[in-house]
């Protein structure tokens, strides 16, 4: 140790005194600082978002790993250090002080000098942050950060640098090493390592090359209007819990620098050339035509030799950098092979759809989990189930769907005998009797693990491609660049001090209904030949069928848990406690919490003026009395720590929601019984990608009682977007009313969203025109009847359009009155969407089934144009005449409007697909324009980029 | 006693810097003469440990020199390389601390910084002790390593060259301190300059080509001069069997050859032989085996060597 002090305090003498040094920490400190700088002096003044501590935070982080790594190298390679202690070697060479002693307290001393100015950044950051007036710090946040990002990239690089320095005697040739010499072998490596599906990512995966590049750019383009760029990632970071098992993964992406640091810290301390080993004479004959060049190469041979008389310390620190990069290259490898089987397992199972769907007609009756979640994001579970067949014949196998990283521990089916098969996310129970038409069986189940999801890597490029499709490509890679390393996936805890995010199948075992085939759910599904693979993936459960619910969870005492059925959790000694029972369906079940705390009373009394609200809040609150966690007419808001004052002012919009609610359908219980959280991302460090906006995401996410106020919303400095979040909870209640095709639930949810934002006003003004960018076209031609949760485009574009022109054709009052008279039917049969339109068919006398044809059932999509229109004045008349051509893929029948100098004239056009339809029309007034459609009542896709074909000037 | 047998040294591209030399040396001031290329400076290097020996063996002080016993060899030595330079941006008192930490000297820095200073005072720098190094004068930066070499009271001590390019004042200085330091450790002193050979050192090894000529005292080599060193007029051709082995000038400045032979030069006078003549003599082979005492590798004796030029040279 006290050589270590004496060489830190040389080390320090002599970097201080040079001027390269001053240069390096000044640039690293200032360049450190600009981050939150600017931030703190311009950027916070053109964001649209309250900004936190973390913001400063992340912002740093976006730079200094980079300044981190130019610091370090500038240090460790500082020419004033390296010829001093070079020079001193030829006295220091009768130090009693081993090559290895030598090499490893340089590196410590580096290390000692450097780690402080790594420091100095983030307390700039710290400083701008507090002097903004963020003084709710989390210390945890900070230093972990600090922690993860830049100690250990700061030790992994002094080191490499340092030995590769004293290896190759300068900066020159450790350059070329690193930038020409290492690459080439991980090539050649990569090309060799093709075989085994293998890849290395290079020691450059630590830096992220791409994030600094978009930083640079949202940085830059959001210094004017923050407007302009609303969908950039903005300049927020989460104030969610720093989850340190999470954000350790990253360190993966280091372990080839790590590996080669310490291979070349050990090697390093045999080319200290402190004893030059005796070479064997290679003399070279005084007329050999090469003797110039040979004895360059001698003279390399001599430069480049390893020091002679290795002491056992020099072996030792050998085998250990050896082993070092044996260690790191060992992780990689096996988190290589781990997520590649993983990988291979899910794509085996994904492809080879082994087993069948549950029949509608085996119903689950009551369902009871019991368990506990442990801190560090383990669950032991029991649950108890019935499932009866109301079928015609046996049923001899169960088919559920279970997180893949929960075990079923054990399983038992009543007097039964029963043999679970479990592939990837998938639970088979083979019962022995199977279960006879009528029986109930009583399933129990004991279950264990961490509900997690895996992030399998597959590269930035890889878009939003499915599993199945990236993972063949990567498996199937002809050349190194399109193999993916694996390594790199990420196992994302479904909880962690983060954030809780549970699904039903992450608790129990969900009965599947719908095919695991896998299908294009933008295509349509099937399996065509000839049609590529790409865009194939597993549909997700379509059914939701209710059960019984019985829910007992505890969990640690500082955590927040709530539930769809509007449940949350309580204090009950040293835990948290989550009960409650209801009836809903398992694939809508979702439980959400993490370390909240609820608002007290009186703050969401001052904020959501609702009756009861207030007092009746404290019911639900954790170490409240418990009065039930279902007392009617309450809410409950809960949110991160820092963002407390933030959801007491922000979710005053709720109170906006009410008075909406009752414009938009007078008589729906509106916010009753809801739960209201706040949601932070689930990304670890990288803070503000998880705040991006995306085309069709909602500020927030409504799951039955469950409201998850995103935190981007929460932090939005913009009103609160309350119109969708009123038409969600509006549509839940409509639907409440009347039992619907389970099939057809999500089709009636979507319909009555639109329609609510209609009612209430706030529709795009798009009528029943879609207007999109031209590549839409083919995702709005899927069957509405066949979308899914995921085809964005089909409900906010396609759906909103075609419940115009039904409204158009039907007429408003007779619409209105048709869906209540839909939704009040006394009948035993589940609402269809076909009984719906037959009802309407009926009121107004309009047929709709075509339009139930066209558009639900089928890939309909007018594409209409106004061609060669003319008016020519003949017999003191002028006739108007014209084509309206459909490019698209359906009957359309859409009006057209011919304005003349003192009226207009409208015109009703029927054009089938692939056609165009001839129109004339006498006028005895001069007539101006022919206007196709323009109140937009006919449903079509409208290009953006022609507006001139809706349109036609006559006067020219 | 640091001894050295049969050691040899053969260069990558084939030179032979040493051919299975012995020395050993235990007390004293032992000089190490030797022509340009004649291998002092890898004899030395090889002693401190910073080359290894094609052959051979290093025995230092009973110790021999396998890599487990290096450490403790290393704290034996002390050096003084031909090529010193402290580090620029300390100070002469620094520079010395920092060395002895790094030795890792068992003292406090209290102590160490006492030592350091009385060391600097011993070698007549303790008024620049706080100056950067790169400041110091050539002699000054020879003594700053002399006290480097000292630092951790070594056991025996290497110079190499130490008053190469120093002012006639400034090496009397610097032999002034070895000479004094020879009184307690054994010291081996490489040097071109007889004249400091002459001042201090009782015992005299000449080296070429990488084999000892010659061990023992200087007297030994001059008194094979006598009678054998002869003036000549530089207008007079050298005799067949003599050996001109320098030029000396005489009254008025008039200068004339010296030369060596075993029988008389006509029109020559004997001279009275200084010890760089006698060993310039010796290194010219004029001097037959039978005038040297204890003459060494007496087949390896050079024909010509730099320091001489043959009669045979002579057109």
């Amino acid at each position: 140790m006290r050589l270590l002090g004496a060489m830190f305090r040389y080390e320090l003498a002599l970097q201080r005194r040079s001027p390269r040094f001053r240069l390096a920490v000044l640039a690293y400190v200032g360049l450190g600082s600009v981050p939150a700088g600017l931030l703190y002096f311009i950027l916070r003044h053109h964001t649209s978002e309250t900004l936190g501590a973390n913001s400063y935070l992340a912002q740093t982080l976006q730079v200094q790993p980079y300044l981190t790594a130019l610091l370090t190298v500038m240090i460790a390679g500082n020419r004033s250090s390296v010829a001093a202690l070079t020079e001193m070697w030829s006295v220091l060479s009768s130090a009693a002080l081993s090559n290895t002693g030598f090499v490893v307290r340089r590196w410590l001393a580096l290390l000692m000098l450097i780690l402080p100015f790594t420091l100095l950044p983030l307390l700039v950051s710290l400083a701008f942050a507090v002097a903004a007036g963020h003084t709710s710090i989390d210390p945890v946040t900070w230093i972990g950060s600090w922690a993860i990002r830049i100690l250990p990239l700061a030790a992994a690089l002094s080191a490499y640098w340092l030995a590769f320095v004293t290896i190759t005697g300068g900066e020159l040739a450790a350059l070329i090493t690193t930038f020409a010499i290492l690459p080439m072998l991980i090539s050649v490596a990569n090309q060799f390592l093709l075989r085994y599906h293998l890849t290395v990512s290079g020691y450059s995966s630590w830096f992220g090359y791409w994030d600094l590049f978009m930083w640079i750019r949202w940085t830059l383009a959001s210094w004017g209007d923050a407007e302009r760029h609303r969908y950039a990632p903005g300049f927020a970071a989460t104030a969610a819990p720093f989850d340190l098992a999470m954000a350790g993964s990253w360190l993966i992406g280091g372990v080839l620098l790590c590996g080669f640091a310490g291979l070349g810290l050990g090697l390093a301390t045999a080319f200290v050339r402190r004893t030059r080993r005796d070479l064997r004479p290679r003399p070279v004959p005084p007329n050999h035509q090469l003797r110039t060049f040979l004895h360059k190469l001698n003279r390399q041979r001599e430069i480049y030799a390893y020091d002679g008389a290795l002491g056992l310390r020099e072996r030792l620190a050998i085998l250990l950098g050896v082993l070092t990069l044996g260690l790191f290259v060992g992780w990689w490898l096996y988190q290589q092979e781990h997520f590649q089987h993983l990988g291979m397992e899910r794509h085996r199972i994904e492809t080879a759809a082994e087993f069948s769907p549950l029949p509608l007609t085996v119903s689950p009756g009551t369902w009871r989990v019991a368990g506990r979640i442990d801190p560090r994001g383990g669950l032991v579970a029991e649950v108890d189930a019935t499932l009866q067949n109301q079928g015609s014949g046996p049923q001899l196998q169960l088919p559920f769907t279970l997180n893949q990283a929960l075990e079923v521990s054990g399983v038992s089916a009543g007097a039964r005998q029963v043999t679970a098969q479990r592939a990837w996310d998938r639970l088979l129970l083979t019962l022995d009797p199977p279960l006879a038409p009528g029986e109930t069986v009583d399933l129990k189940f004991e279950l264990a693990g961490t509900p997690s999801e895996i992030q399998f890597y597959f590269g930035r490029r890889s878009g939003g491609a499915p599993f199945a499709w990236k993972f063949e490509a990567a498996m199937n890679a002809r050349f190194p660049r399109d193999v993916r390393d694996f390594s790199r996936s990420q196992v994302r805890r479904a909880i962690s001090g983060r954030r809780i995010d549970l699904r039903a199948s992450d608790l129990t075992p969900v009965p599947r209904y719908t095919s695991w085939t896998l299908t294009r759910p933008d295509e349509g599904g099937g399996s065509e030949s000839g049609v590529s693979d790409y865009g194939r993936e597993v549909p997700i459960e379509v059914q939701s069928i209710p059960v019984d619910l019985e829910l007992d969870l505890s969990l640690p005492s500082k955590w927040l848990l709530a539930d769809t059925c509007g449940h949350i959790s309580r204090h009950e000694g040293e835990q948290a406690r989550l009960r409650g029972s209801c009836r809903t369906s398992l694939t809508e079940l979702r439980l959400a919490g993490g370390r909240l705390v609820a608002l007290e009373p009186g703050d969401a009394a001052v904020s959501v003026p609702m009756d009861g609200l207030g007092a009746a809040g404290a019911s639900k609150m954790p170490g409240s009395p418990a009065t039930g966690p279902n007392t009617p007419g309450k809410v409950v808001i809960a949110a991160l720590p820092a963002h407390r004052e933030l959801a007491r002012e922000r979710l005053g919009a709720l109170a906006r929601v009410a008075a909406l609610s009752d414009r938009a359908w007078p008589g729906l219980p509106g916010l009753d019984d809801l739960v209201v959280l706040e949601w932070p991302p689930a990304f670890f460090l990288d803070l503000s990608s998880g705040m991006r906006r995306r085309f069709g995401e909602q500020g927030s996410d409504l799951h039955g009682q469950l409201l998850l106020v995103h935190e981007r919303e929460m932090i939005a400095t913009t009103p609160f977007e309350a119109e969708d979040l009123v038409a969600q909870l509006l549509s839940r209640d409509l639907i409440a009313r009347r039992e619907l095709e389970p099939e057809q639930e999500l089709l009636f949810r979507q319909f009555f969203r639109s329609l609510m934002v209609r009612r209430m006003g706030l529709d795009k003004g798009g009528g029943a025109a879609v207007s999109a960018k031209p590549w839409v076209q083919q995702a709005l031609k899927k069957p509405i009847l066949e979308a899914t949760l995921r085809n964005r485009y089909i409900w906010r574009l396609r759906l909103p359009a075609l419940l115009v022109e039904l409204e158009s054709r039907v007429g408003g009052e007779q619409f209105y009155a048709g869906i209540e008279s839909f939704l009040a039917a006394d009948s035993e049969q589940p609402g269809t969407f076909e009984e719906l339109l037959a009802e309407l068919e009926r009121r107004s006398g309009v047929s709709l089934q075509r339009t139930y044809e066209d558009h639900f059932q089928g890939q309909a999509l007018p594409l209409l144009r106004l061609e060669d229109v003319s008016a020519v004045r003949r017999d003191r008349q002028w006739l108007i005449e014209g084509k309206l051509r459909n490019t698209g893929t359906v009957e359309a029948n859409c009006p057209l409007i011919i304005k003349t100098e003192l009226s207009e004239m409208r015109l009703m056009v029927t054009v089938d697909s692939e056609t165009a339809t001839t129109f004339s029309v006498r006028s005895s007034v001069r007539p101006h324009t022919v206007l196709l459609d323009p109140e937009k009542t006919c449903y079509r896709f409208l290009l953006k980029t022609s507006p001139a074909l809706e349109r036609a000037n006559l006067l020219n | 006693m640091i001894e050295v047998h049969n050691l040899s040294k053969i260069y990558p591209d084939g030179t032979v810097a040493l051919g299975g030399l012995d020395l050993a040396f235990g007390s004293g001031m032992v000089g190490l003469l030797g022509p340009n290329g004649a291998g002092k400076t890898t004899l030395l290097s090889i002693l401190t440990l910073a080359q290894e020996p094609t052959t051979g063996e290093r025995i230092y002080f009973g110790v021999s020199d396998a890599s487990r016993h290096r450490p403790r060899i290393r704290r034996m030595i002390g050096y003084l390389p031909q090529d010193f330079t402290p580090v620029a941006s300390l100070s002469g008192l620094e520079y010395l601390m920092m060395c002895g930490e790094l030795r890792r000297i068992p003292l406090r820095r209290r102590d160490l910084r006492r030592r350091a200073l009385a060391l600097l005072e011993a070698v007549e720098l303790q008024h620049a002790a706080k100056r950067r190094a790169d400041t110091y004068s050539g002699g000054m930066i020879r003594r700053l390593g002399l006290a480097q070499s000292l630092i951790h009271s070594p056991r025996f001590l290497v110079v190499d060259e130490p008053t190469a390019g120093l002012d006639p004042e400034e090496r009397i200085r610097f032999r002034n301190l070895i000479t004094k330091l020879a009184e307690e450790i054994p010291v081996l002193l490489s040097t071109h300059i007889v004249e400091d050979i002459e001042a201090t050192c009782p015992r005299l090894c000449i080296i070429a080509k990488g084999s000892l000529l010659f061990d023992g005292e200087p007297s030994e080599i001059m008194a094979a001069c006598r009678d054998r060193l002869w003036r000549l007029p530089t207008d007079q051709p050298v005799p067949a069997g003599a050996v001109k082995i320098g030029q000396r000038a005489g009254e008025r400045d008039i200068a004339f050859n010296v030369l060596c032979a075993e029988e008389p030069v006509a029109g020559g006078d004997l001279l009275e032989s200084t010890l760089e003549e006698a060993c310039a003599a010796f290194l010219a082979g004029a001097l037959t085996p039978e005038a040297v005492p204890h003459p060494l590798a007496k087949d390896s004796q050079p024909e010509s060597l730099v320091l001489a030029e043959s009669a045979t040279d002579e057109p």
